[in-house]
Order: C-alpha cells, then sequence, then structure tokens
C-alpha cells in the first residue's frame, strides 16, 4: 500500500514539475550540458581507473571475443544445413568469423 | 479509405522500419548472453519512443516545426549547437554502420570481397535517395523491412518457456552475480534502451511528418501510427531475444556478426527463412540508412533555416543535398577503412545516448509549451511520461560510455 503511495506521490510530482517545465533559462541550459558532460567524463575516468591497465582490459576482451566466436564457429559447423543455400550460408558465415578470428589475434 | 490506406501504410512502415543495425547486435547478444531476462527494456524502450514520437510529430504537425528548428528556438545559439554537432556527428557513425551492415549482408548473398558490397550499397542508397520521393523511401524500405516477421513466426516453432518470458517483461537487475557480469547486464540494459531511443528516429520523423505535410487533422494519425506501429515494430525486436535465448545461446553462438542473427530464422524455416530474414534485415537496415543520411542534412539546414526537404529540387535545397550525399559517402568510407561494422553500430548506440537528453528535453519544452501549442500541448499524462523517460535518457546518457569502457564494449563478462 505504501509503495503504491509513494509511485502515486511521485507521479503527481512529475506531473506537476511537468506543467512547469516549458521555457528553461539559457544559464540553466548551459548548467545542465556541462553537468552532463562533466559526469559522462567524470565517469568514465573512474571507469578507467576502476581498470588499472586498460590495454591489458582490451586484451582481454579480444580474447574473450576471439573465445565466443570460435564458439559460434564450432556452433555453426554442427549446424546440419538442409539445402544448398543454407550450405553456402554457413560456410561464408564460419569465413566471416575465422577472417575476424584472424584480425583480433593479429591485433593482439 | 485514402486516410484510412494512408493509416494503414504509415503503421505497416513504422512496424517494418523500427529495428536497425544497433537494435539487430544488441537484441540478439541480450538474448544469447541473458536469455529473457532483458525483454522488459526493450517495452521501457518502446514506451519512451512512442511517448516522444507522438510529441515530436504533434509538434510538427501543429506549429510546422521539426525538432532542430525548435531546438535554436528553446535551447538557443549556443547550447542548441552543442546539440547539433553531437547529433550530427554520432548520426553519421550510426549511418556508417547501417551501410557497412548493407555491406555484410550483401557479403553473404553475393559473396563478393566486402569493400565490392559497400561500393554497390552506397551507389543503390545514393541513386535510390536522390530519385525516390519521400512518401515511397519511407514505406518502400519500412514495408519491405516487414519479411523480418519470419523472426515473429520462429518465435511459435522454438521451443520457447512463455512462463519464462513472460517474467522477463518484470525490470530486475541481477543480484549476487559477480561484478563484471552485472556491468555488463547494465550495459545491454542501456545498449538496448538507446537502440529503441535512438535520436535520428525522432529527427526523422519529426521532418517526415512536415515533409508529408501534417497539419491538426493528422493528430490522430500520428498517435496511431506511433502507438501500434511502433508496439509491433517492438514485437520484432522482442522475438529476436527470444529466438537469440532459445536457438543461438544452447549452442554457444552470441551473435557477433551479423549474419549469425540471420540463424535465428534458418534454424527452424531452414532456405526459405534464411532468405526471407536476410531480406528483412537487408530492408531494414537500407531503410536505416536512408533515415539517417537524411536525418543528418534535416537537422543542420533546420537548425540554421536553410531551405530543406526531399519534395524540394536540389537547386532549391543545395546544402540539404549536398549534406545527405556527402554523410553517405563519408559513411561509406568510414565503412570501408573505419572500424568494424559491428564494431562501429555498437559505438553509434552508445554514444547516441549522449544525443539523447538535449533531442528529448526540447521535444518536450515544445510540446509543453502553452504559447506554442495552444490546446494542443501536452496534457499531464504526457508531462508524466515525458519527466519520466527524460530522467531515465539522462541516466542512459551518463551511464553508457561508462560501461561501455568497463566492459570493454561488451566483451568482459
Amino acid at each position: 500500500m505504501s509503495l503504491q503511495k509513494s509511485l502515486l506521490t511521485a507521479f503527481s510530482s512529475l506531473k506537476a514539475y511537468g506543467r512547469l517545465m516549458h521555457e528553461l533559462s539559457s544559464r540553466t541550459l548551459w548548467s545542465f550540458t556541462i553537468a552532463l558532460a562533466a559526469s559522462v567524463f567524470a565517469l568514465s575516468l573512474v571507469a578507467i581507473k576502476y581498470l588499472p591497465d586498460l590495454a591489458e582490459s582490451q586484451k582481454r576482451g579480444k580474447q574473450e571475443a576471439i573465445s565466443s566466436l570460435e564458439n559460434e564457429s564450432h556452433a555453426l559447423e554442427g549446424l546440419e544445413a538442409r539445402d544448398v543455400l543454407t550450405e553456402r550460408f554457413l560456410s561464408a558465415e564460419i569465413n566471416a568469423i575465422r577472417e575476424e578470428i584472424s584480425s583480433l589475434s593479429k591485433e593482439l | 479509405m485514402s486516410s484510412f490506406f494512408e493509416l494503414t501504410l504509415g503503421i505497416i512502415s513504422a512496424t517494418g522500419g523500427f529495428v536497425d543495425v544497433g537494435e539487430l547486435i544488441f537484441t540478439a547478444q541480450a538474448g544469447a548472453q541473458f536469455v529473457y531476462s532483458l525483454i522488459w527494456v526493450v517495452v521501457l524502450g518502446t514506451i519512451g519512443i512512442i511517448v516522444y514520437g507522438e510529441m515530436a510529430g504533434r509538434v510538427a504537425a501543429v506549429t510546422k516545426e521539426a525538432v532542430f528548428t525548435t531546438a535554436r528556438n528553446k535551447l538557443g545559439n549556443e547550447v542548441g549547437l552543442i546539440g547539433l554537432l553531437t547529433s550530427f556527428l554520432i548520426t553519421v557513425i550510426v549511418c556508417a554502420a547501417e551501410v557497412g551492415g548493407i555491406g555484410l549482408i550483401l557479403e553473404l548473398f553475393l559473396a563478393w570481397p566486402y569493400w565490392a558490397c559497400v561500393v554497390i550499397a552506397v551507389l543503390f542508397l545514393l541513386t535510390i535517395t536522390w530519385i525516390m520521393p519521400f512518401s515511397w523511401i519511407e514505406k518502400t524500405f519500412g514495408t519491405l523491412g516487414l519479411f523480418m516477421l519470419i523472426f515473429l513466426a520462429a518465435v511459435f516453432v522454438a521451443d520457447v518457456d512463455w512462463g519464462a518470458a513472460a517474467y522477463g517483461l518484470i525490470p530486475t537487475i541481477p543480484i549476487g552475480v559477480p561484478l563484471p557480469k552485472l556491468l555488463l547486464y547494465l550495459y545491454f540494459v542501456f545498449g538496448i534502451f538507446i537502440s529503441v531511443m535512438m535520436p535520428y528516429e525522432l529527427f526523422f520523423y519529426s521532418s517526415g511528418a512536415i515533409e508529408e505535410k501534417w497539419g491538426i487533422k493528422d493528430l490522430m494519425t500520428n498517435r496511431l501510427v506511433t502507438a501500434i506501429g511502433f508496439s509491433l515494430g517492438s514485437l520484432l525486436a522482442i522475438a529476436i531475444v527470444i529466438n537469440a535465448a532459445v536457438l543461438l545461446g544452447p549452442q554457444g553462438i552470441s551473435p557477433q556478426l551479423l549474419g549469425s542473427t540471420a540463424l535465428e530464422a534458418a534454424i527452424p524455416f531452414g532456405k526459405w527463412g534464411l532468405i526471407l530474414g536476410l531480406f528483412g534485415m537487408l530492408f531494414a537496415i537500407t531503410g536505416a540508412a536512408i533515415e539517417t543520411c537524411l536525418s543528418s542534412a534535416y537537422i543542420v539546414c533546420q537548425f540554421f533555416g536553410l531551405p530543406w526537404g526531399k519534395e524540394k529540387k536540389a537547386k532549391d535545397a543545395p546544402i540539404f543535398y549536398l549534406i545527405w550525399t556527402g554523410v553517405l559517402s563519408f559513411a561509406a568510407l568510414l565503412a570501408l577503412f573505419g572500424p568494424e561494422p559491428m564494431q562501429m553500430a555498437e559505438y553509434g548506440v552508445i554514444f547516441s545516448g549522449l544525443a539523447l537528453p538535449l533531442t528529448y528535453l526540447t521535444t518536450f519544452l515544445a510540446a509543453n509549451d502553452r504559447k506554442l501549442m495552444g490546446k494542443h500541448a501536452n496534457g499531464r499524462l504526457s508531462n508524466a511520461f515525458g519527466i519520466l523517460f527524460l530522467i531515465l535518457v539522462i541516466i542512459a546518457a551518463v551511464a553508457a560510455v561508462p560501461l561501455m569502457i568497463l566492459t570493454s564494449l561488451g566483451q568482459i563478462s
């Protein structure tokens, strides 16, 4: 019941605030834009700090991508092609995956 | 009868044109990795795009002004210019991802080198966008995108646990999972949310309303097209999540390439499923490529008050034509020499989040201005949902890029 009441209150506040909002001053808009950009920048810095070695993290990401692509390739090889077109598609897709794996491996 | 036909066509093209390359990637990977648990995000994003699409269409119909004409009035020149630059750059990246996506699908069809397929794609796009009238472009590719209904049909053939799928409609955040897995989940939450609410969709929809000379009499059409068309379109996106969960995930396939998504139709239906699935994806992505290149020209011309419109001849709107042809050509170069198309699509979606707040704020301010809109200004319900989604897009804008860094573009788990 209290959750329902809180939701209703929140909804009413949104309605009330919405009614007021049709013109924003230049100062408010600048503050909003700068705050938004600063938040994205600050959080990105925190994210980079959380990953002390970004290069290592990217390397790990690429290794995981290769592993996932290898899984995908094995799975595709295991699929039964019921016709020529599907067979050709599967083979093209497997080739594309191999190229992707090879390109990622070169980057490592 | 004629207006009923127009309405039906509008709904059909909104349905078929709902999915683009970014959504295909995020929804398919989300289904393969998190089964049904992210369906709620597609629904949430769809409600958001319905609310704001309706507002943008209503503002265009009442004031004859598209999003970036109002941006200059509502945000002022400086903040408006920041919004314009962000939106333009991101729309160009998304356009490049769409062109690359077409190249990849043509490569599968024709077995020709990727570069040749991209060149064919861009020549086709330049020709078709130049010669086709606006309404034909929108309706042709939107309608042909309905080939993607094969993905919806696949859901009914696949062995879906409907109870679990219905449970996926309830917003959840996994508790007790390792931190990297939680971050990956959140990355997909914001990725799907942004991909459904891409800013170019608002630019194109509101500019399209003006191209098609909408007026007050079209307000009901606007409401129905956004509510029904976008809802039906989101069913396709949900179908891709479900199919990936049932058909791809259990086989260890987490679709890293666009072609893998077509397997969702090939596994249950064989050759014809594959053909229809690939055609549907091809047309939907082609439509999105045209929408993005036109949108980039729309927003620049609208902001600077230059003549614009597909219905105008090139000599009457030279800058407009120069921008969209330039953007398409540059997008082809990016698709050829830039990052991998799938990677570019992910960058496009995540960085689009940065353009969402100013785009949506502009639309909200205009739709809520009684001086401008008179009795057609937002009601209480539109305001409540408008503010709610404004808060959500701000959260998405702030969180998406850091999550992309933390998960190394969704690769770490």
